[in-house]
């Protein structure tokens, strides 16, 4: 296992490397460097040049691509193009919110769409399962910004029961604080992971189901709850697990509106403001963020996969 | 002059913000819509005994947070919120204008009106003697001092400066402290309507508790000695960026605490999305703030803004056009009121013109742009009515010329609001066939009588040529801007000109705005609309030499016209509006570039409870005149 994970980092610092240096060519392969969408339209040459100076975007991209690798590693990520502020320090600000954002989602999607898809599964064709299929089919076709605002327009307008905008707290505390400010913007964002469980979770379950090991479990007189938190929910976990780690950065992706919708100055918005002013350096620390989260994220799916399924334990060590 | 920050923080820029936004926005709008939801107006009138304190909440414009506080900014730095809603509550310009009506405020000034004098060479600007900071320091020569040695030493990194203008012309300064007056000695005699609106506008003294060196370094940028100045001028610069750069400490450092504006600031909060102002106890101006707290909230989105100013947590807020519901002609609100229980506040006009450019150095445009005819047929062909009716939804009035057409004023002359190009197919279509073009029933028009006669096409224009198809980018992110194009599209097809518009997001449009020659690559692009108009901002004096002057910074369109640049230095040097006027008529009888309608600033929701608030047409605020009534 040791091994195992030891490989698994490296690949993941090989795939952060491929994913920086492509995101770092593909941004300075846009028509227009960011000195002209940073100081303006009516910038004079003179403060243009000042600016790409100041910012090494005058030396080859190669070797800026190096100059800014070598300063990362050392936990540097550079200064905003125009936040006025480094960029560790503005993910710093950022990402507990957009974290505590991304991982209660998770929770409440697994927490709610676990057991859904197992009740699909135990009433598979069912009347349940069909308004539960067409349920998840509609909460997972529908956009994140239709929902939030739907939402918000019902629950913070109408009828005055939830706040408009998620907290407003910059410490995990402060935004644990006000629970109910959490309610939309959590939901929102979970409903379409909720019900990606819920349908993996179904299907993964039916498969088990029908397996000998459950015809055996009954045959020998086992309760039905007992076969399907026993047996069949462990061995089911193990597919829905792998998805766990493989949504983060959806989540993430996700966050991008949530926080707009939301008001919620988090990672995403930072992301795509940056996209939008052109703010290279904070959009590679925000890749570079994102990127380790999902190496980590796929990694421990790796690792929950071994802690749920015996095999892959003994299949690692065999190997 | 029109600086840098018209494009940066106006409308234009706004309209950025909303750009990639602007769906959420159109989505609020659908929904409000779909559920029947715009209820009919509900706004008070009521008015109450007025009461001191109370916190007012206000949204600002999505999308931009507040990241820069010394009042010295770079272009980086330079945004509506970080000048005009941060940094002159609480360090004021010398001068202050109000914007409806347009005019200098003395009562808020720092100084007398400037008194011009030895053929307007010099000018003598008398500062108040009652005006302190909030150290107790009273204004100075010294403070102003302070200002110009930073600014002559580090004009580069000023965003207002431009290469030849303030401080480029000051040959010297003198200083009379027994008189508390400086006089401003210039190399050339000047416009004083110009200079007092377009340059003496960017100076703003500073207390001399900033002349620092380092923590606790007394430094002597304020000297009176220019050579002292140069000398300890960078330092000071260097230092007090570095503090601007600590934006975690803003409400903290005592440097920043230093105020002579009606409010200082007490929280900076979330990297600059929320910042709580309060009262400057020392205030020396009137009237005096009499709320207790102003949270400024920036929003990411004007949907999420809308939200919050639907669920009734915003004291002031504003309603986004697309959610706004249609206003009629002529009048100055919607029909009904888009939030119950706030009052609605007029539409404002902001000091504003708009253009689409084009490129005249473009080897295919550039034959036809440089003919009269054709820029007299592509102006009727542009339907400004059609185009506020329909694009902006009423929210938006008709420009023909490179001057503000609203609030009215003094210079937008008789000739722009004749209109003289309004929108006729027939016209459009007259120019280019009394000027050798056959039209075909469909498809571009073909040139008939080649020539530079009377009547011909014109100088480089071949028998048998095709009207070149043309290439419109325009900016994503809204609908208007999407309409707007389609309609002059739609209008040039039936005459025969072929326009493809393509929509390019704003950072890529910043990339076209280079002067280029025809041969070079960069001078591919013919037409660009940016939606969002030019605003003067802290640059009154509309002049529009950064746009049509010769090697121009913002002369993106390549316009060249040697009696246009000896009027030119007319408007800088020669007293009286003759010379803008000339300008103005010649700019849009020749319709140097496609003038379009000005969309409206923004639509406000107050509180009822609040009084006082005035929407802006140059977007400044002013929150020592807000109070709260009893109701």
């Amino acid at each position: 296992m040791t091994i195992f994970l030891i490989r698994r980092c490296l690949h993941g610092l090989v795939v952060l490397l491929i994913v920086t240096a492509f995101v770092f060519s593909l941004l300075h392969a846009l028509p227009g460097g960011p000195a002209r969408a940073i100081l303006g339209p009516k910038a004079n040459p003179t403060e243009i040049a000042a600016f790409e100076r100041a910012n090494n975007l005058n030396k080859p991209l190669l070797e800026q691509y190096f100059l800014w690798l070598g300063r990362a590693l050392h936990g540097n990520l550079g200064q905003s193009y125009n936040q006025n502020q480094s960029v560790a320090s503005l993910i710093a600000q950022r990402l507990p919110k957009t974290l505590m954002l991304t991982v209660l989602a998770l929770a409440v999607s697994l927490i709610v769409g676990l057991p859904v898809g197992m009740l699909q599964a135990v009433r598979r064709n069912g009347a349940t399962d069909r308004v539960l299929s067409v349920t998840a089919l509609a909460a997972y076709s529908a956009p994140i910004f239709l929902t939030g605002i739907l939402g918000i327009w019902l629950f913070a307008v109408r009828w005055r029961v939830l706040p408009a905008q998620a907290p407003q707290g910059t410490s995990a505390l402060q935004i644990l604080a006000d629970p109910k400010a959490l309610v939309l913007p959590v939901l929102c964002l979970g409903l379409g992971s909720m019900a990606a469980f819920s349908r993996y979770m179904r299907s993964s379950t039916s498969e088990n189901l029908v397996q000998d090991y459950v015809r055996l479990a009954r045959a020998k007189g086992a309760g039905q709850a007992r076969i399907l938190y026993r047996h069949v929910a462990r061995n089911a976990l193990g597919p829905v697990a792998t998805q766990v780690g493989l949504f983060l950065p959806i989540l993430f992706a996700g966050t991008v509106i949530t926080e707009a919708v939301f008001n919620y100055p988090g990672m995403g918005l930072l992301f795509w403001t940056a996209a939008g002013a052109r703010d290279y350096p904070t959009e590679l620390g925000v890749v570079l963020v994102v990127g380790v989260a999902t190496v980590v994220g796929s990694l421990l799916a790796d690792i929950a996969y071994g802690v749920l399924d015996p095999r892959i334990r003994q299949f690692g060590r065999e190997s | 002059m029109t600086g840098p920050l018209s494009v940066i923080t106006g409308p234009r820029a706004r309209g950025r913000r909303r750009a990639g936004l602007g769906a959420c926005a159109i989505v609020v709008a659908t929904v409000t819509a779909l559920a029947g939801c715009s209820n009919s107006g509900t706004s008070s009138v009521a008015n109450g005994p007025a009461v001191s304190g109370g916190t007012v909440t206000m949204a600002l414009p999505a999308g931009a947070p507040f990241n820069y506080i010394f009042p010295f900014e770079s272009p980086q730095y330079v945004t509506g919120p970080n000048v005009t809603d941060l940094q002159m509550l609480m360090y004021r310009p010398l001068y202050w204008w109000d914007g409806s009506p347009y005019q200098l405020n003395l009562a808020k000034s720092l100084a007398a009106k400037p008194v011009f004098e030895d053929n307007n060479t010099t000018v003598v600007l008398t500062l108040k003697k009652n005006w302190k900071f909030s150290d107790g320091e009273q204004l100075s020569p010294a403070n102003i001092a302070l200002f110009l040695g930073l600014l002559l030493s580090e004009r580069t990194n000023f965003w207002f400066y431009l290469p030849g203008a303030f401080p480029d012309t000051l040959a010297s300064v003198s200083y009379d402290n027994s008189q508390d007056s400086v006089t401003l000695h210039l190399k050339t005699s000047v416009n004083p309507t110009w200079f007092m609106e377009n340059q003496l506008t960017m100076i703003t003294p500073f207390p001399t508790a900033w002349d620092l060196s380092g923590p606790g370094k007394k430094s002597d940028c304020e000297s009176e000695n220019p050579s002292v100045q140069a000398k300890d001028c960078p330092a000071v610069y260097k230092y007090l960026t570095a503090q601007a750069a600590d934006t975690a400490s803003y409400a903290t450092n005592p440097l920043w605490q230093v105020v002579d504006g009606p409010f200082h600031l007490t929280q900076f909060q979330s990297g600059g999305w929320s910042v709580t102002l309060e009262p400057n106890p020392h205030y020396s101006g009137s009237p005096k703030p009499r709320i207790a707290k102003l949270v400024m909230d920036v929003a990411t989105s004007d949907a999420s803004e809308y939200s919050l100013l639907q669920s009734g947590s915003l004291t002031i807020g504003y309603v986004p056009f697309n959610s706004a519901p249609v206003k009629p002609a002529g009048s100055t609100a919607p029909p009904s009121n888009p939030v119950p229980g706030y009052d609605l506040q007029p539409v404002t006009a902001g000091w504003s013109y708009n253009d689409m450019f084009w490129n005249y150095n473009n080897p295919q445009l550039g034959p036809l742009l440089h003919q009269l005819y054709f820029r007299q047929a592509m102006q009727s062909l542009v339907d400004q009515q059609s185009d506020i009716e329909t694009a902006l939804r009423g929210y938006g009035y008709a420009d023909y010329g490179p001057n503000p057409p609203l609030p009215a004023n003094m210079y937008e002359t008789a000739y722009e609001k004749s209109a003289p190009y309004s929108f006729s197919l027939q016209r459009a279509r007259q120019y280019l066939t009394s000027n050798g073009w056959k039209i075909p029933a469909s498809g571009r028009a073909t040139c008939i009588r080649p020539g530079t006669s009377a009547g011909d096409c014109g100088s480089g224009i071949a028998t048998g040529e095709q009207m070149p198809a043309l290439t419109l980018n325009y900016a994503t992110g809204s609908e208007a801007w999407t309409l707007e194009v389609s309609n002059l599209q739609s209008a040039a097809s039936r005459v025969g000109i072929d326009i493809t518009p393509v929509a390019t997001t704003s950072g890529n449009l910043a990339a076209y705005f280079a002067p280029c020659t025809a041969s070079q690559s960069e001078c591919k692009w013919q037409m660009i609309y940016l939606g969002t108009p030019e605003t003067d901002f802290l640059t009154f004096y509309p002049e529009t030499g950064i746009v049509f002057r010769e090697g121009a910074v913002f002369n993106v369109s390549n316009y060249l016209n040697p009696t246009i640049q000896s009027l030119f230095s007319q408007v800088y040097t020669q007293p009286g509006n003759t010379a803008l006027d000339t300008i103005d008529n010649y700019l849009t009888k020749t319709a140097a570039l496609l003038w379009m309608p000005v969309p409206d600033t923004s639509l406000y929701e107050v509180n009822p409870k609040l009084k006082g608030f005035t929407p802006s047409p140059i977007l400044v605020l002013e929150p020592e005149n807000w109070y709260f009534v009893k109701l």
